[in-house]
């Protein structure tokens, strides 16, 4: 037996706020949150923007000591699941919290830690490495805090796909709850790497615009395009089997209905640049849901040339000529790329959507790139009542990730 | 390190004015050498540094948002002051800063409440 599966809250950290609904405001008014670098210096560095998260005070969200030994990619966990729990109403108590599951990942981890305690034990020694280093860094650390911090004891696994992993949290959560293991789930996605290592190896790989202008750097599909800016934050989700949700009176806000997750088989940083196995990923995520009903698509949209590119290729040969007719946008666009928790803040904007029939825009749209010739939604939200969408993620080593959602009725 | 510049910099002028430079300067590097132990003694046997007050100030880097009032001669670490194993190695590092001494985690691990590891710190410093 299967369960319908339900959204029923969610909370964000982000560059364009510290909840979900002033990132949503601030996503449809096509404003961006990208500015230069101010937590550490740029000048040496070859790129001098990103998205970073402003004015986040994680003592608002847990106490002083937890927040001195939890690394900045946890505490945004923290409080972007406190923010979903609060949202959706769920009380987590003796009856249920065996039956719940945290499913958050990261892509990263704790580099703000680690590098510090790098510096430590190259200037001072090995004695002097602080023994909360490896719990701080560790990428499981986030669901760990989180199950720490909201009391829930069911299945605990931080997941690490690349700039997939939101997508896949939320992914596997939709299918542990869609078989009846677990009743609900916390799942999403966070990450905190604009540091001077972060920074400097993306920056060397090739991934990263140098356009210094921050307002313009990220611009997905443009023809003048040549990198993605980083960004940073968290999205977490409550998932739970529609059954619980009707029983416990819960807002119910979107039902995901797919996820499809395959892998290029091919280059650790370069996608397939055929887009088949995205075509696959896609394929899966529609397996009970009609092609014809997708009305907007949730770009990755990074901003590389290569990204969206071969996403629009395997969206083109996806859904054939019905392509062009289809919404396509990239929140990367105002965000920058918020790696591990992407895929999760891109499923709460999908949720966004679906409730209020507003597309967000993808900003600094204004060349035409003949690979790029979709409907991107250039630079102003859409009102447009869509009931079926799909986001799409997708990540170094070859990761293609797809969550299909539906407007629940 | 910031005593013996508070001390020794306006010196270095005066001793170069007096022409006294070369034999002092020995003295100096002697003092450099040894000035942080020395100078340390020097404070604690004038009773301008408070131990218990020191440790106390140890306690709360290690534990923002501790109430100061819990932490007592009899209060203890693992119990009274909720902190565990890892967070006594962070105290024995921020204690290692404020007192220029080293407590092995073998030695601290000994020890259960503030009072007796103020007694340590006194034994260590030789007071």
């Amino acid at each position: 037996m299967t369960h319908r599966v339900v959204v029923t809250g969610y909370g964000a950290v982000s560059p364009l706020g510290n909840t979900a609904d002033e990132t949503w405001q601030n996503l449809i008014a096509g404003t961006s949150g990208i500015e230069t670098i101010k937590c550490f210096d740029p000048s040496d560095f070859s790129v001098k923007v990103a998205g970073e998260v402003k004015g986040f005070d994680p003592v608002a969200f847990m106490d002083p000591r937890t927040a001195k030994y939890t690394d900045r990619f946890a505490q945004f966990a923290i409080a972007a699941a406190k923010q979903a729990i609060e949202h959706s109403g769920l009380v987590v108590d003796d009856e249920n919290r065996y039956e719940i599951g945290i499913l958050v990942g990261s892509g990263i981890g704790g580099t703000h830690s680690m590098e510090e305690q790098v510096s430590v034990l190259n200037s001072r020694g090995p004695m002097r490495v602080s023994p909360f280093i490896v719990p701080m860094m560790i990428a499981d650390n986030a669901t760990g805090r989180v199950s720490i911090e909201t009391g829930i004891r069911g299945f605990n696994l931080s997941l690490v796909s690349a700039c997939s992993t939101g997508t896949d949290a939320v992914g596997i959560a939709y299918k542990m709850v869609k078989h009846g293991e677990i009743k609900a789930a916390l799942a999403g996605g966070t990450d905190a790497a604009i540091t001077p290592l972060g920074v400097a190896g993306f920056a060397q790989a090739g991934a990263l615009t140098r356009n210094p202008d921050p307002k313009t750097a990220s611009r997905p599909f443009d023809a003048r395009r040549d990198g993605f800016v980083m960004g940073e934050g968290s999205g977490v989700l409550v998932l739970e089997s529609l059954d619980y949700a009707l029983e416990r009176g819960a807002p119910i806000l979107a039902e995901i209905v797919g996820y499809g997750a395959t892998s290029d088989a091919f280059h650790i940083t370069q996608p397939l640049s055929s887009g088949e196995s995205a075509v696959r990923a896609i394929q899966m995520a529609l397996k009970e849901v009609g092609f014809e009903e997708i009305g907007y698509i949730n770009a990755h949209g990074t901003s590389t040339k290569l990204n969206d590119a071969s996403e629009t290729r395997a969206i083109k040969n996806t859904f054939g000529k019905r392509a062009y007719s289809i919404p396509v946008s990239s929140v990367k666009s105002m965000l920058g790329h918020m790696l591990g928790a992407a895929g999760a803040l891109e499923s709460i904007v999908c949720c966004k959507v679906l409730e209020e029939g507003i597309i967000p825009p993808t900003i600094n749209f204004e060349s035409s790139d003949p690979e790029c010739d979709l409907d991107y939604v250039p630079n102003h939200a859409r009102k447009l009542n869509v009931d079926t969408v799909i986001s799409n993620s997708f990540g170094f080593g070859g990761h293609n990730s797809v969550l299909a959602l539906r407007r629940y009725s | 390190m910031v005593f013996r510049t508070l001390i020794l910099a306006p010196l270095n002028k005066d001793l170069q004015r007096l022409d006294l430079f070369p034999s002092l300067l020995y003295i100096i590097t002697i003092l450099q050498l040894f000035g942080t132990p020395c100078l340390q003694n020097f404070i604690f046997k004038e009773g301008a540094m408070d131990i218990h007050a020191e440790l106390k100030k140890a306690i709360c880097k290690v534990n923002p948002g501790i109430n100061e009032e819990n932490i007592t001669p009899e209060a203890t670490f693992i119990g009274d002051l909720e902190m565990d194993s890892l967070s006594m190695v962070e105290l024995s590092l921020a204690m290692e800063d404020s007192f220029g001494i080293t407590l092995p985690d073998e030695e601290l691990a000994k020890l259960t409440t503030v009072g007796e590891v103020t007694e340590l710190i006194e034994s260590k410093l030789g007071k």
